[in-house]
C-alpha cells in the first residue's frame, strides 16, 4: 500500500513541479506551438493529409544511395467504374486471359541500368549509374533526381534529345533508346532542349 | 483496306455528330487576356472570401490546439485529484495511528503515575 | 494528304463538363431546381488535340460563378471521369477510347437517330492535383514544350535520332504549333511530312497502347517497320505484346480489339500504313485495347 502511494505521489509531484514552476515559460512555449500548428495547417502537412504523407514517405525510400533505386510498388490507376463493369461480362476465355495478365504483372520485374549525365551547372549525382525495375514509370526517376540534388525542379532528357511522358515505363524507354544496355538520362535545372 | 478505315471513320462521325449542334465548338486559341484583375465588386469580394477562409482555417487550427490543451489539463486535474485522495487516505490513517499512540502513551503515563502514587502512599 | 488524314484531323467529341460544386459561390450552388446549367459547359473538341488546350475557353464560361479569383486559366485545373483523373498529355480522343473502353461496333449497333453521344467530365481545381497528374505551372508554353518533346521522341523512334525536329527553324516550329491551335491541317501536314521518313527508311514506328483494364496503363512497345523484309502487321505486334488476348493469325480467338481514332481497325493492316493514316497530332499511333464482352457482336 505504501509503495503504491509512493509511486503515485512521485508521479504527481513531478507533474506538479512541471506545471507550477514554469507557468510563464509555458505560455510562450504554447504560443510557439500554436504558431507551428498554424503553419502546419497552412502547408496542409498535418497528419490528416494521407496522400501527401504517402508521397513524402515513398520519396524518402528513394534515397537509397547504393545505386539501386528502391521504390514502392508501381502505382496503379483504376479505370472508371462504368468501364470496368465489362470485367464481369467477359467470356470464360477472356476472364482467364485477364487473370493471366494480372498475375504476369505481379511477377518480379527485371532490373535495368540507368546512367545519369548532368548538363550545365548541376552537380553530377553519384553513383552515376543506378538500377531500377523496368515496370516503374519514368516519373520515379525525376523524383529520385530531385531528392538527390535537393532541388524543386529538374528537367530530364533521354539521349540528349527529348523528355518522355512521365507515365511511360522505364522498361519501354530502355528497350527503345538504350545505349550499350544503359538508358542515358540527361538532366539540368533549366530547359536544355526546348 | 483504306476504304474500310475511311468508311468506319465516317460511321464514327455520324454517331458523334448527331445533335452536335448542341455543343459549341471550343477554341484552343489562348484567351485574349488573362483572368481579369479589376476592381469590380466580385473580384474584391472573392479576395475577401479567400482571406476569411484562410482566417477560418487558422482559427480551426488554433481551436484544435486549444482542445488538445484542455484535454491535457483535464488529465492533470484528474491525476491531481487521485493523488489528493490518496494523500487524504494516508493522512486519515496516520491520524488514527497517531491518536492511538497518544492514547496509549497517555494510558501508559497514567499507569506510571498511578504506580508512582501507589508507591508513595 | 489523304482523305483518311482529313477525317482523323476533323474528328470531334461532344463533352459535357460539370464544374466541381465546391468551387462555386453559394448563390450558384444547384439546389434541386437550382441553376445547374450555370455550372455545366457543353462543348465540342477535336479528338486529335489536348483537352487542356481548351481550359481557357471552358473556364471563362464558368468564371463568374467561381468563388475564387484566378491567376491564369491553366494552373490548378484538371478533369475527371467518375473520379478518375484524365491525363492531359495524350490526345483526348485516345484517352476517350481507352478510358471509356469504347467498343465502336457495340456503339454503332446501339445507335439510333435520336441518340446523343456525350462524354461527361468533371472539372476540378486545387493546389494538390491527384497523384499521377502532371501539374501545369507554365500554361500554354508548357503544353507546347511537352508536345514538341512528343514529336522529338516520335522522330527518334522513326529515324534513330531527333535531329530533324531539333533543327527546325523557328518559323517552322512556330507554324507547326500554330497549326494545332488553329486546326490548320494543311500547314500541319506540310511540316509533319518533313519528320516522317520515306516508307522503307523508317527504323521503327512510334506506337502507344493504352490499357484501361485491369488497370490504366501505357505500353510503348518497340516495333520495327519490317521483320525480315516482311512488313510488320498490327496483329504481329499485338500477339507479341499481349499473347493472352491475341492469338497469332487466328482471328476468331481474339479476346480484345484494337481501337484507333474511335474505330475498330483490321488487325492484318501493316503498322506503317496505320501510322501513316491514323497517327495522332503528337506523332504517335495511339491504340486503345477494348476487351470484348460476352454479348458483344464480333
Amino acid at each position: 500500500m505504501s509503495q503504491i502511494l509512493e509511486s503515485e505521489s512521485d508521479g504527481g509531484s513531478s507533474s506538479i513541479s512541471e506545471s507550477s514552476v514554469v507557468p510563464e515559460n509555458q505560455f510562450t512555449m504554447q504560443d510557439e506551438l500554436e504558431q507551428y500548428a498554424k503553419k502546419l495547417d497552412f502547408l496542409r502537412l498535418d497528419g490528416d493529409e494521407e496522400p501527401l504523407k504517402e508521397m513524402s514517405l515513398s520519396s524518402a525510400d528513394l534515397q537509397e544511395s547504393n545505386g539501386n533505386i528502391k521504390t514502392k510498388e508501381v502505382p496503379t490507376f483504376k479505370a472508371p467504374m462504368t468501364t470496368s463493369v465489362i470485367l464481369t461480362h467477359l467470356t470464360p476465355a477472356g476472364d482467364a486471359a485477364i487473370k493471366h495478365v494480372i498475375s504476369k504483372e505481379q511477377q518480379h520485374p527485371v532490373k535495368l541500368h540507368i546512367k545519369f549525365q548532368a548538363i550545365g551547372a548541376v552537380p553530377q549525382v553519384s553513383p552515376q549509374t543506378a538500377q531500377i525495375s523496368s515496370s516503374q514509370p519514368f516519373s520515379v526517376l525525376i523524383t529520385f533526381l530531385k531528392k538527390k540534388l535537393k532541388v524543386a525542379t529538374v528537367h530530364c532528357y533521354v539521349n540528349n534529345s527529348f523528355s518522355p511522358a512521365p507515365q511511360q515505363s522505364v522498361g519501354d524507354l530502355w528497350m527503345h533508346f538504350k545505349v550499350k544496355d544503359e538508358l542515358i538520362v540527361n538532366y539540368c535545372k533549366g530547359v536544355a532542349f526546348g | 483496306m483504306e476504304d474500310i478505315l475511311s468508311s468506319r471513320l465516317q460511321e464514327r462521325d455520324v454517331i458523334e455528330k448527331n445533335f452536335a449542334e448542341l455543343f459549341e465548338t471550343a477554341s484552343a486559341l489562348p484567351a485574349a487576356h488573362g483572368p481579369e484583375e479589376s476592381a469590380d465588386p466580385l473580384t474584391v469580394l472573392r479576395k475577401e472570401l479567400a482571406h476569411r477562409e484562410r482566417q477560418i482555417e487558422e482559427l480551426l487550427g488554433t481551436l484544435k490546439l486549444k482542445n488538445k490543451d484542455t484535454e491535457r489539463l483535464n488529465d492533470e486535474i484528474i491525476t491531481l485529484n487521485i493523488e489528493n485522495n490518496l494523500l487524504h487516505d494516508r493522512y486519515d490513517k496516520i491520524k488514527v495511528e497517531h491518536d492511538e499512540i497518544v492514547a496509549r502513551w497517555l494510558k501508559k503515563a497514567q499507569l506510571e503515575a498511578d504506580t508512582m502514587n501507589e508507591s508513595l502512599v | 494528304m489523304s482523305e483518311l488524314q482529313r477525317l482523323v484531323w476533323a474528328g470531334k467529341l461532344n463533352l459535357q463538363i460539370q464544374l466541381d460544386p465546391h468551387l462555386v459561390l453559394s448563390d450558384f450552388k444547384g439546389s434541386d431546381e437550382g441553376p445547374m446549367h450555370l455550372l455545366t459547359v457543353n462543348i465540342q473538341v477535336p479528338r486529335d488535340s489536348y483537352l487542356v488546350l481548351f481550359l481557357p475557353h471552358i473556364v471563362q464560361k464558368l468564371e463568374r460563378q467561381l468563388r475564387m479569383n484566378l491567376n491564369d486559366y491553366y494552373q490548378g485545373w484538371w478533369f475527371e471521369m467518375e473520379n478518375v483523373c484524365i491525363p492531359w498529355n495524350f490526345p483526348i480522343g485516345a484517352v476517350y477510347d481507352s478510358l471509356t473502353g469504347l467498343n465502336p461496333q457495340t456503339r454503332a449497333s446501339n445507335f439510333e437517330r435520336d441518340r446523343l453521344n456525350v462524354w461527361k467530365l468533371n472539372l476540378r481545381h486545387g493546389k494538390q492535383p491527384p497523384s499521377g497528374f502532371l501539374p501545369i505551372h507554365n500554361g500554354l508554353e508548357q503544353i507546347r514544350e511537352l508536345w514538341m518533346h512528343q514529336w522529338k521522341q516520335a522522330c527518334f523512334v522513326l529515324n534513330g535520332n531527333s535531329k530533324v525536329v531539333m533543327s527546325f527553324s523557328k518559323p517552322d516550329t512556330l507554324s507547326f504549333w500554330n497549326s494545332v491551335l488553329h486546326r490548320d491541317l494543311d500547314s500541319f501536314t506540310s511540316i509533319r511530312q518533313k519528320i516522317l521518313p520515306a516508307k522503307n527508311a523508317a527504323k521503327s514506328i512510334p506506337v502507344r497502347i493504352h490499357l484501361a483494364l485491369p488497370d490504366v496503363r501505357l505500353v510503348e512497345p518497340v516495333c520495327n517497320a519490317h521483320d525480315n523484309q516482311r512488313e510488320l502487321e498490327l496483329q504481329d505486334l499485338l500477339a507479341r505484346e499481349f499473347p493472352e488476348w491475341f492469338a497469332i493469325r487466328e482471328n476468331s480467338l481474339n479476346l480484345a480489339m484494337p481501337v484507333v481514332q474511335g474505330i475498330k481497325v483490321p488487325i492484318n493492316i501493316p503498322l506503317w500504313t496505320l501510322h501513316q493514316q491514323l497517327s495522332s497530332f503528337d506523332g504517335f499511333l495511339h491504340i486503345s485495347l477494348c476487351l470484348i464482352a460476352e454479348n458483344d457482336t464480333e
